[in-house]
């Protein structure tokens, strides 16, 4: 790891479980060989540990063998829902603002962004390669690359209560950096139904669903918390953590796609539409474009669950089979 | 001088016209189209969706989606009509507290002029939009066979809408109008409307002074383009389960494609042979993948697949023709309504039946708003010779021993009007009768409306037959119909004034008005809101463009760190002002934007 994102890591709130957890010295590795740790001027002799791993890896493998510190002290009063997004944005001053320094880790899913699109092979025709549609114009609704974050970071947990099973805080849409590796992976289609069961097949299913809340992958918590509601009705705490992430991925599929109020039209000709590969529920959204509607107006009517509906749009535009103006 | 509009309510699309100079014109709404479907909608969020909009999601969102609204307006919750509306419609269809029916969106339940008023509401805004000026008056038309209580109930629908419906029109009247026919003609024509919903055929006279007399109407509320459509989409699933065993028709969002597509390739079908309906990833198996169905229908196709509903058409003009007590040969013209007339079949079929070519020299589905226009202009410009005279739509009379129902005015007298016939009591000794008064044609009083009842007491004991009261029926100009009994040899006598009802009261209808203007204002205020929002939002994205640049130029500088944070401290609170909907905010935000915008394109410029 760079000493850039070193030094990204160490002046951000980390987004693992709070509380604080034992760090073997091992890990720390940026001691200068020779140098006298007791020496109180030393310049080197920092407490953070600074893992080999990436990030993910990392978070991965600390919840492995951390204690859970979620567990609440015998005691200690019963977890708080999840907060809503606060209605008011503080204003930060200048020195609250994080380093502007750090570049965000390469994101597999963007390697190749000018792709051609998937095709998909009917009976016995040779694959269909459509002419490259020109990206549409989007105007980012969310700021560039203000806040170098990581998985770790996203959620700014509320640590000052000590060892509580406390959702975190819900983070705001627009500190979240749209391009981030962690969102990119909430923003793809959650995993499939079969990850979820081997989730809930284990006795830490709640775990699961907060390890994946706090580290960012809010679709695999959603869907790892419908489970929880689905085989138990009475949890009280799935249900809220599974309307914050659907809020959180509400609001970053909006940010994503702009101004709901753009028109939408199709990008692709519709003699090749065909060649894609999309689902019904796509088909049918394509099927609302009449080259007036709005995003807006689509989500009305789409007959899907509105995060549904999002990420559906959200995906087609990713894929430039639709482009959104005014 | 005020403008009237003129609006044609359909049970499956409506229309608004109004005069300019001497030539009526059709008003399109927002998205350019000269008709808007007579659908309204409440989405999960709560949201309310009046016309295409609210089509485009009637059956994905069937529950809380109400078309034909008019096949219930102005009836009673015991009627077969609504019995019927219930087993068949997708909404839920509840009773009101006065025997009315009400509809059930979401956790609110609306009485039936309220649902019109929302599609009247429309309209006034597309002609608002229009002509650029409120609008207050309205000339509405109905069908010729629509009683007391269902015009009342109609006009209510525009008081709650905002409107002062100033006169009701029946539709084939105001089609009539539309081609011309006017004071100096002496026609019979016949009016062949085949709609979205409903079949209509009304046997005209228009005779001297401007009457329009409806001679006969009949039609069947339940035969209109949707069932054209239905076999479209029956062939279609037929096809696709054929070769993929999968029933299309369990799926909702592929119903709904297959609907949209079954309309627009019948209407392609009316002016070329064949069309391709072409839907791909209508429906997903179970192994990862999407089907698409892709078939083309020809025009001979079409005609088999609906040659007996067309014929179901002309069986019914043939019994108009027998209610009318003519011959088709003495039918001087026949005028097509409706956008179903456009099909080659069938004006193919009216042709064929009628022996002669039908008038369809104006478009179809626009006639009837053109002609309520042309009396709207009309009866603000007091043009005498142009204003039709009000008739009494349904006999009245009251209802005699037997269960019999005597006639005191006829069908289609001109208003004011007076009537006048003795009566006598029925059984020996008999001191009290009870006047039922009743509006219809058949002569069995049960098969025939009830307005209203009283009781006339006080008559000599005296053996049946020997007592004459006098009845008599008043009608002023403003339809409202007052009865009289009086005994003849003591001079006791006993009244009641009948007024139509739809069943709302004042207080109702007063409470719908505001909550109805309350959505109004909400519109409007909603309206500068987006404008606000989309200007705001076209700033931030402007500005967020331009961060990379201004960090690159001055971002390594104490003041350009500062302006930085400056100007994302403006775009949060942009945001929060948009969340929180507060259009004054908004703007205030948007000059901060605006002035943020400047600076940063001058830096970026010098740097």
């Amino acid at each position: 790891m760079s000493n850039k994102d070193r030094r990204g890591i160490n002046s951000r709130p980390s987004s693992a479980p709070p509380g604080p957890s034992p760090i073997e010295a091992n890990w720390d590795d940026e001691t200068v060989p020779g140098l006298d740790l007791d020496d109180p001027l030393n310049e080197f002799d920092r407490v953070t540990a600074i893992p080999a791993l990436p990030s993910e890896q990392y978070v991965k493998s600390v919840m492995e063998t951390v204690e859970d510190s979620r567990v609440p002290a015998p005691g200690t009063p019963p977890p708080r829902p999840p907060l809503p997004p606060s209605a008011k944005v503080p204003s930060l001053a200048a020195d609250e603002y994080f380093s502007l320094d750090s570049e965000p880790p390469p994101s597999p899913r963007n390697a190749d962004s000018t792709a051609p699109y998937a095709a998909i092979l009917p009976h016995n025709a040779p694959t269909a390669r459509p002419p490259e549609a020109p990206r549409a114009a989007r105007i980012p609704a969310v700021p560039p690359r203000s806040l170098s974050l990581t998985g770790l970071e996203l959620a700014d947990l509320d640590n000052s209560d000590g060892p509580q099973a406390t959702p975190p805080a819900r983070p705001e849409a627009s500190r979240l950096d749209p391009r981030d590796p962690v969102l990119e992976l909430s923003l793809d289609e959650p995993s499939p139904r079969a990850e979820t069961k081997e989730a809930l097949a284990g006795e830490n299913a709640i775990g699961n669903m907060k390890d994946r809340y706090a580290m960012g992958d809010f679709s695999g918590a959603l869907l790892i918390a419908e489970g929880i509601i689905e085989h138990s009705p009475d949890d009280l705490e799935a249900p809220r953590y599974a309307q914050s992430c659907r809020d959180v991925l509400t609001q970053m599929y909006s940010a994503r796609l702009g101004s709901l109020d753009q028109v939408v039209a199709v990008a692709v000709p519709s003699d090749q539409i065909r060649w894609l590969t999309l689902d019904h529920r796509a088909g049918f959204l394509l099927s609302l474009i009449d080259g007036g509607i709005t995003v807006d107006q689509i989500l009305d009517i789409s007959g899907m669950p509105r995060l549904d509906a999002l990420r559906i749009m959200y995906q087609l535009l990713d894929q430039r089979v639709i482009s959104l103006g005014s | 001088m005020e403008r009237v509009i003129g609006i044609d309510l359909g049970t499956t699309n409506s229309c608004v016209a109004i005069l300019e100079g001497d030539t009526p014109v059709v008003i399109p709404n927002r998205g350019g189209y000269k008709t808007t479907p007579s659908v309204v909608a409440v989405t999960e969020a709560g949201k309310r969706l009046v016309g295409h909009i609210a089509k485009r999601q009637a059956i994905t969102n069937a529950e809380n989606t109400v078309y034909a609204a008019k096949r219930l307006i102005g009836r009673k919750w015991n009627s077969p009509q609504v019995k019927n509306a219930i087993m068949t419609s997708s909404y839920t269809i509840v009773e009101g507290p006065h025997a009315d029916v009400r509809i059930k969106l979401r956790d609110k339940t609306y009485s039936v002029p309220e649902i019109s008023s929302m599609v009247l509401q429309e309209m006034k805004i597309v002609a608002e939009d229009y002509l650029g000026e409120p609008v207050k008056k309205a000339v509405v038309t109905v069908p010729a066979y629509f009683n007391d209580n269902q015009r009342q109930a109609t006009k209510d629908a525009g008081a709650i809408a905002g409107l002062d419906v100033i006169r009701i029109i029946n539709e084939p009247t105001a089609a009539s109008l539309a081609y011309g026919y006017g004071k100096d003609m002496d026609r019979t024509v016949a009016v062949y409307d085949l709609g979205g919903g409903t079949f209509d055929i009304s046997i005209l006279e228009i005779g001297a002074h401007g009457v329009f007399k409806v001679i006969s109407t009949t039609g069947d509320t339940f035969l209109g383009g949707e069932d054209f459509d239905a076999r479209i989409i029956d062939w279609l699933v037929t096809g696709f389960q054929d070769e993929h065993g999968i029933d299309l028709r369990q799926d909702r969002m592929a119903l709904q494609r297959l609907r949209d597509a079954a309309e627009k390739a019948k209407c392609e079908l009316s002016g070329v042979r064949e069309t391709e309906i072409n839907l791909p990833f209508i429906i997903s198996t179970g192994r990862n993948e999407a089907l698409h169905l892709q078939r083309t229908l020809a025009r001979p196709t079409l005609e088999k697949l609906t040659e007996d509903l067309v014929e179901r058409t002309v069986e019914i003009c043939k019994q108009a023709l027998t209610d009318a007590k003519l011959d088709v040969s003495e039918i001087e013209d026949v005028i097509l309504v409706g956008g179903m007339t456009r099909m080659p079949a069938v004006q193919t079929a009216v042709t064929g039946y009628f022996g002669r070519e039908p008038n369809k020299s104006v478009h179809p589905d626009e006639v009837v708003a053109l002609g309520a226009a042309i009396q709207g202009a009309a009866l603000v410009q007091d043009r005498q010779d142009m204003i039709l005279l009000d008739v009494t739509p349904h006999a009245l009379g009251i209802m005699t021993f037997g269960s019999y129902f005597e006639e005191l005015i006829p069908q289609n007298t001109t208003v004011p009007t007076s009537r006048t016939k003795v009566f006598t009591t029925s059984r020996d000794d008999q001191t009290a009768v009870k006047i039922l008064v009743m509006q219809g044609e058949s002569k069995r009083a049960d098969e025939n409306e009830l307005l209203g009842e009283f009781i006339l007491t006080g008559l000599r004991r005296a053996p049946k037959g020997h007592v004459e009261i006098e009845v008599t029926f008043e009608i002023n100009t403003d339809g409202i119909v007052s009865v009289h009994a009086k005994d003849m040899e003591n001079g006791q006598a006993q009244s009641i004034q009948v007024t139509a009802t739809s069943g709302l009261t004042q207080d109702e209808i007063k409470n719908m008005m505001t909550n109805a203007q309350d959505y109004l204002v909400e519109r409007r205020v909603d309206e500068h809101f987006e404008a606000a929002k989309q200007e705001a939002e076209t700033l931030i994205a402007e500005i967020e463009r331009l961060f990379p640049e201004i960090e690159r130029v001055v971002g390594s500088a104490d003041f350009g760190r500062d302006a930085i944070a400056k100007a994302r401290t403006t775009v949060e609170r942009t945001r929060t002002a948009i969340n929180s909907k507060d259009t004054s905010l908004v703007k205030e935000q948007v000059d901060q934007l605006s002035r943020t915008q400047r600076m940063f394109k001058g830096v970026v410029s010098r740097g």
